[in-house]
């Protein structure tokens, strides 16, 4: 079943044509990859997902909405969450309460229960506890909960992230380079974690430079350069693909 | 001697509680938009001369009379708040923090003239209400029930507004948030709701604060927002600014300087002592008492 569809999709800024004429389409339940070169326009395509850029035409469907026109907190709220290239987490805060961050949209308590600590808001925390724990245990990341984030170590908060994109329970998932900083062990750690991730029904894209990674997740690849997608298929026909060796390579190595 | 000592410390702990209610404002906005709400003192009159009228008009219902004025009153200023944050704040959210400041101070004149024009350029007196009248004799010390109040308000809404923003899910949101609204919305979280939220609280607690000024000290004026804007903008820098039991110490601090170098030394030099002291406060700790460390310079 189809979970995200993108169109014709084009983004420019000024002279520049970011992404060129994109259409792809996400299946339900898979693992997508998104490579190419540095400045190929991955990141742009991921913010034109999640709302954050406008795409300058074509149409983005997920779950039946079109969603080009829609501000940022509503696509999240419809089921897309995503982190970030860089971690933006808040560092002053406990890892828990980042977590619960992600969380917000979903508590259904007002203000003169959280006060007096009406029953609605203890169901409300307690369920959120649960939650965070359920998020915080699929990451491996629950002897920190009560930890501040800026103690952590950089792998541990990429996690943090995650756990925080993945609390509420989101229909798609898209991973801006979660790898990025990881020794091979903690990559070989994240990899199985995100496979836990797609088998509780989320569909992935990620965005990532470590083809080893690529290859073991991902059920199909898409290749951006320039701009435009050159190429997509299994990770075994990408890495065969004269195109996309030449992307990376330069035209003599094709 | 003593009580006369012990009688300054009231009126200087009241008067440092009405800084503080006001300062709030200033460091609630402050912690969310790393703004200086500038119009926040002159908001603060409106809502003082919003409720004399208010007042006047439903005194005859005595009780019930002072309740629907104020909710009135406090409806309105809220009213003034969300158009203020709509209309001068939010388009220039993503722009440079100067163009901010600019709009808030052009906002904040805007406000201060708008109570010029509809209440006039006298000072005028603030209606007297039916309770809160009375006076507590303590060996001595007269303490007015008014002054009692404040000091109950003051710590019943510290409590609630820290309880807020540390324990309820929505404050753990708000602050894990605050420092960047595109995470926020990213992680689904209707930003605009929660800065006109903040907006609002703030000006809650500044026409509190002001009202109490307007039942505390009687003559009102269109101008009185800039000096007690001034005092609590200070107040909340003293105390560190985004910080919220920071906002009230600051006010206390103030309140506390004002009263007793006015009362033992002169009342002339009350404000070039309270400030020296202030100013050398700042060079010792530069991010004010509580203040979080990399409070950006404003």
């Amino acid at each position: 079943m189809t979970k995200l569809l993108i169109q014709n999709l084009s983004k420019q800024f000024a002279a520049l044509v970011a992404l060129d004429n994109i259409s792809l389409e996400l299946e339900t339940n898979k693992i997508y990859g998104l490579i190419g070169p540095n400045g190929s326009g991955k990141t742009t395509l991921f913010n034109c997902i999640s709302g954050v850029y406008k795409p300058s035409s074509g149409n983005i469907t997920f779950a039946h909405h079109s969603i080009i026109n829609m501000a940022p907190e509503k696509i999240a709220q419809l089921g897309i969450r995503r982190t970030f290239q860089t971690i933006r987490l808040s560092s002053e805060l406990t890892v828990a309460e980042n977590i619960y961050a992600g969380y917000h949209h979903y508590s259904k308590h007002n203000f003169i229960q959280a006060l007096f600590n009406l029953k609605g808001y203890r169901q409300d925390e307690i369920h959120c506890w649960r939650e965070v724990h359920r998020a915080a245990k699929l990451l491996d990341i629950e002897p920190h909960l009560r930890l501040k984030v800026k103690t952590l170590a950089y792998g541990i908060q990429r996690k943090v992230e995650i756990a925080r994109a993945i609390i509420s329970q989101p229909q798609l998932l898209v991973l801006d380079e979660p790898a990025a900083g990881m020794n091979e062990s903690e990559k070989i750690e994240l990899t199985h974690i995100i496979k836990q991730i797609q088998l509780q029904n989320i569909t992935i894209l990620i965005i990532e430079h470590d083809m080893h990674m690529i290859s073991t997740l991902c059920d199909t690849v898409f290749v951006l350069n320039h701009g435009k997608l050159i190429a997509s298929g299994s990770p075994t026909e990408i890495l065969n693909n004269k195109q996309v060796i030449s992307a990376y390579m330069g035209d003599e190595h094709a | 001697m003593l009580n006369i000592f012990l009688q300054q410390l009231i009126n200087a702990l009241t008067y440092g509680s009405l800084i503080g209610f006001i300062a709030l404002g200033y460091s609630l906005v402050y912690g969310i938009l790393k703004l200086i709400n500038f119009a926040h003192g002159h908001i603060v009159t409106f809502a003082i001369f919003i409720t004399m009228s208010m007042l006047t008009q439903f005194l005859a219902l005595h009780t019930l009379g002072f309740i629907l004025a104020l909710s009135l009153a406090l409806i309105i200023t809220i009213g003034v708040t969300i158009v203020l944050e709509i209309v001068a704040y939010r388009p220039l959210r993503r722009s440079n923090r100067l163009s901010l400041i600019v709009s808030a101070l052009g906002a904040g004149m805007v406000i201060e003239n708008a109570v010029m024009l509809i209440w006039g350029p006298n000072p005028r007196v603030f209606p007297d209400i039916n309770f809160f009248q009375g006076t507590i004799n303590l060996n001595g010390v007269v303490v007015s029930e008014l002054n009692l109040f404040i000091l109950f308000l003051n710590i019943v809404v510290m409590s609630i507004l820290y309880l807020f923003i540390n324990k309820s899910r929505t404050g753990i949101a708000i602050k894990a948030l605050s420092l960047d609204y595109q995470t926020a919305q990213l992680m689904g979280v209707n930003i605009n709701k929660i800065i006109v939220l903040v907006f609002v609280l703030g000006a809650i607690l500044g026409s509190a604060g002001g009202i109490l000024i307007g039942l505390t000290y009687k003559t009102i004026s269109f101008n009185m927002g800039f000096e007690y804007g001034l005092k609590a903008f200070i107040a909340a820098i003293i105390g560190g600014i985004g910080s919220i039991p920071g906002a009230m110490l600051g006010g206390l601090i103030i309140g506390i300087l004002q009263t007793l170098s006015a009362g033992y030394i002169s009342s002339i030099w009350a404000n070039v002592i309270t400030y020296s002291l202030l100013i050398l406060l700042l060079i010792v700790r530069p991010r004010g008492l509580l203040g979080q460390k990399d409070i950006e310079k404003v």
